[in-house]
């Protein structure tokens, strides 16, 4: 291989990396892009076939390493199905102080949890990234989501205000093709900090229409602030914003979307945006070089601080037992890390050299920022029955949420979430049509009511199988509470090492998993228990009953386990329950286990895919590890961009976020390279 | 119908399917069939249960011809059709094999979420051993035709068969996909035919 030199070289194939590769070649700069994973020209066809043939359908099933054996791997990632029951130590949570005690096996998990609670969320390694399992959710942050610090004393300011990102969120939305109406997302989020500037601001695509199921809802809460806790903040259940085609448009002429419902974890038609679609017009620039299958594992600093380079390996053959084909230094001017909120603090951390003690603790880790305050939006999943047909399975995943709480005084005390609606059923919730079905044929056999819906164990054929299951099916539907984590130096990325007489634990290249050390706050907890306060409140307005689980332990072969995604209700917070109006104690409102007064044992928690922070943007070199330009405070010439760069979670999806950041950071490297 | 003489064991097979599943022997093997997932989930299903799959397919033709005179299963009463699976899947109280019995259960499971569910343990002719409650996709055939996709009103997760927009509105009614006349689908724990057991998993 030989050594060329570029003007930018970019390490990470997402949405990030080839906006900024896409702008840089348009303008005829020589870009190069390194992509760890496959590249995309091995399909859909078969990323989809591989989905429909895998016996569990988590986000990640249709793309490689299909099945996890992260030490033998070359792109292992974290997986849902590393955080799956069978892979809980069974000496959890007791070994967690030992130097190689983990959550979950470090034979299946990639992610080496050193808790207390696992960081549920996970990614791609492959051309294109995450945005191959995305929601499509193309939602703008608020107005006080950048000034959480000055405005509520809470969390920390943006080192930018709203109006410094509104031209980049247009040109975002041009790029993603974002489905919506401003005028119709502006009535109804204006109040609570949502902007667009000019005034007259249109979106590409129109609004993707509202499925039966947010209708149903909407029905019955839109426009009411008399919610028991929610004085005086009105709800309403909004079309959402979205990556995926309403209209052909286009060069490109990418396909409307077809209701598959199945956005996550593959569009079949690519009527949703992902990073291919840039991929492809970067490399359609003739400036552009893509090489796959290439690892970044150390960025090399020079004398005067500036990078000079970054060491790759090449590999070859299959995930389990990959061969290392070449090494290799890519040269550039200027340097871009593009590699989602765990790899890129990886890479930087794996670069630290003890011949430059500067760099002691890793690249651009100056503030020994690299790598903290990692965040999500733990997810509280509510389901229930509606209690006539709202026929959910059907159109995109979702296309509706209730965007109106997502902001207000209460951001003082506690988490502020947006409620995602579902129009899925109980796929996300409970695993159906798979786990129904099996309950209703099974029957005593399977000695099963994993769904909650047949007690008796009845086992039903025929023609009352039909009608069973079409009625649990259409009334099925839930809401996602997406709950804004706190920024915790505490919970963050570092590397595997022999240090504290632990294991060294690598990948199949040979380079170090990430140690993962992750918590939640009492702030985000009292999201949750807002959550389920209003969560009642919604079933009742429905007429629909609560069907959601907060499982604290598992149970298989008479072994109880810990579930590891959940935390019990502080005493302190139970009287937010026994003080709610009877109605609301209700155990056909309430989740379950709740005591009599309604009151919940505690809540289990999922990951969002919103992996944030690990190398935010700040005010300061002494806090932060990139400025407001997205560049490394100790390398003039290093870019970080990403959700790493966030300083704070905010209460949106983050995807159209880092894709406005993205084209910030492209101008800025424009002007740097001249 | 064929008479009894030429009744071959896919037709067995495609008569039983249609007891267990609730869906008329047309949409299950349709005339004009290009998929044929009838003969996908036949050979899966033999595959994996040899002897007993055949055992399986004699216990239904017995049984319907006894019960009713035909293994026509659109031409038999609700009452004849509740006694021949009751009888096929040993709820009848009535001796039934338990592995003839799991593997109707796995057979009616296969057609609505095309996946085989091992009904117990089996060595086939090569060696290989299938463990009880083992589960694989038979193939993204057998995935998207799951009938559990129909029983909602729907398509299979990953393969729209509709066009843009088509969730603002109702579906289809349930008849459409099932080819049956449907007793009140909506009607919660009511006396449906083929129920063992009234049904008190009530919801809302």
């Amino acid at each position: 291989m030989s050594d060329t030199t570029y003007d930018v070289v970019i390490v990470g194939a997402g949405i990030a990396g080839t906006l900024i590769a896409r702008e840089l070649g348009q303008q005829g700069k020589r870009v190069l892009i390194l992509e760890a994973g496959i590249d995309a020209s091995r399909g859909r066809e078969r990323y989809l076939e591989t989905f429909y043939k895998n016996t569990v359908k988590t986000p990640e099933s249709p793309y490689p390493p299909v099945v996890e054996k992260p030490s033998a791997q070359a792109t292992p990632r974290a997986t849902i199905a590393d955080t799956f029951a069978s892979n809980i130590e069974p000496d959890f949570p007791g070994n967690l102080s030992e130097p190689d005690g983990y959550i979950y096996d470090p034979e299946k998990s990639y992610l080496l949890q050193k808790g207390p609670l696992p960081f549920a969320s996970t990614y791609e390694r492959v051309a294109g990234g995450t945005t191959w399992h995305w929601l499509g959710t193309s939602l703008r942050f608020l107005e006080h989501d950048f000034t959480m610090r000055s405005t509520y004393c809470v969390e920390k300011d943006w080192p930018m205000g709203i109006d410094a990102l509104l031209p980049y969120y247009n040109r975002a939305e041009a790029e993603i093709g974002v489905a919506a109406s401003a005028q119709v997302q502006e009535e109804e989020l204006g109040s609570v900090g949502l902007r667009y500037a000019p005034p007259d601001y249109q979106y590409p695509m129109q609004q993707i229409p509202l499925s039966q199921v947010d209708t149903a809802l909407g029905d019955k809460v839109n426009g009411i602030d008399d919610f028991v806790d929610f004085e005086g903040l009105g709800v309403q259940v909004t079309p959402t914003p979205a990556g995926r085609n309403s209209q052909s448009i286009g060069a490109s002429s990418r396909r409307t979307c077809a209701g598959n419902t199945n956005c996550i974890p593959i569009c079949p038609i690519q009527a949703k945006y992902d990073a291919t679609v840039t991929l492809s017009q970067a490399l359609q620039t003739g400036h552009v070089t893509l090489i796959s299958q290439a690892v970044a594992k150390r960025v090399c600093v020079d004398e005067n601080g500036r990078i000079s380079g970054i060491e790759y390996l090449t590999w070859d053959g299959p995930q389990d037992a990959p061969t290392i084909t070449g090494t290799a230094t890519a040269v550039g001017k200027v340097y871009v890390i593009a590699a989602h909120a765990i790899e890129t603090p990886r890479l930087l951390l794996m670069s630290r050299t003890h011949d430059q003690g500067a760099l002691a603790n890793g690249v651009a880790n100056s503030s020994d920022q690299v790598g903290r305050n990692l965040m999500d939006h733990p997810l509280y999943l509510s389901w229930g029955l509606m209690p006539e047909p709202v026929w959910g399975f059907r159109g995109p995943l979702t296309t509706s949420g209730i965007e109106t709480l997502r902001d207000g005084a209460f951001r003082s005390q506690r988490a502020a979430w947006r409620v995602e609606v579902g129009n899925e059923g109980w796929n996300f919730s409970i695993g159906d049509p798979w786990t129904t079905t099996n309950d209703f044929i099974g029957g005593p056999h399977g000695a099963s009511n994993n769904s909650q819906l047949n007690p008796e164990n009845v086992q039903l054929f025929g023609d009352a199988l039909v009608a069973r299951l079409n009625h649990a099916f259409t009334r099925q539907w839930r809401m996602g509470f997406l709950v804004e984590q706190t920024p915790e130096p505490g919970n963050r990325v570092c590397l595997s090492s022999t240090r504290g007489g632990a294991t060294l634990r690598t990948d199949g290249l040979g380079l170090p998993r990430p140690v993962i050390h992750y918590d939640l706050s009492d702030y985000t907890k009292l999201g949750f228990v807002f959550a389920e306060i209003f969560a009642r409140q919604v079933y009742q307005k429905l007429g629909g009953r609560n069907y959601t689980l907060n499982t604290p332990s598992f149970t298989t072969d008479s072994v109880t386990v810990q579930n590891p995604k959940w935390f019990a209700l502080e005493d302190a917070w139970r009287h937010y329950f026994t003080e709610l109006p009877a109605a609301l104690k209700d155990p056909r409102l309430t989740c379950q286990p709740a005591d009599a007064e309604g009151v919940p044992e505690g809540f289990q928690y999922f990951g969002s895919g919103h992996i944030v922070g690990t190398y935010a943007m700040g005010a300061s070199a002494a806090d932060s590890v990139v400025d407001r330009d997205q560049r490394s405070w100790d390398h003039a010439n290093l870019f970080l961009v990403g959700s790493g760069v966030f300083p704070t979670i905010t209460t949106a999806n983050p995807t159209l976020t880092i894709a406005a950041l993205a084209l910030q950071a492209a101008e800025t490297i424009m002007q740097d390279l001249g | 119908m064929r008479d009894a003489n030429t009744t071959t064991p896919m037709d067995l097979f495609i008569q039983l399917s249609a007891l267990v599943t609730g869906f008329s022997a047309t949409k299950l093997a349709p005339g004009l069939d290009p998929v044929n997932l009838k003969k996908a989930l036949f050979d899966f299903a033999q595959s994996r249960t040899g002897a007993v799959f055949d055992a399986l397919l004699v216990a239904f033709q017995q049984s319907a011809e006894a019960e009713a005179g035909t293994i026509d299963v659109s031409s038999m009463s609700a009452e004849q059709r509740q006694a021949i699976g009751n009888r096929v899947l040993g709820l009848d109280g009535a001796s039934q094999d338990a592995q003839v019995a799991a593997t109707a259960q796995s057979v009616n499971k296969a057609w609505y979420l095309g996946s085989w569910y091992q009904p117990f343990d089996y060595t086939d002719g090569a060696g290989t051993t299938y463990e009880a409650g083992s589960q694989v996709v038979i193939s993204s055939q057998a995935y998207i035709g799951g009938l559990a996709w129909k029983a909602m009103q729907s398509h299979a997760m990953g393969n729209s068969t509709f066009t843009f927009g088509y969730w603002a509105s109702e579906p289809p009614s349930l008849e459409a996909f099932t080819g049956n006349p449907q007793p009140t689908a909506t009607t919660q724990g009511s006396t449906t035919q083929g129920s063992t057991t009234q049904n008190q998993g009530s919801a809302s």
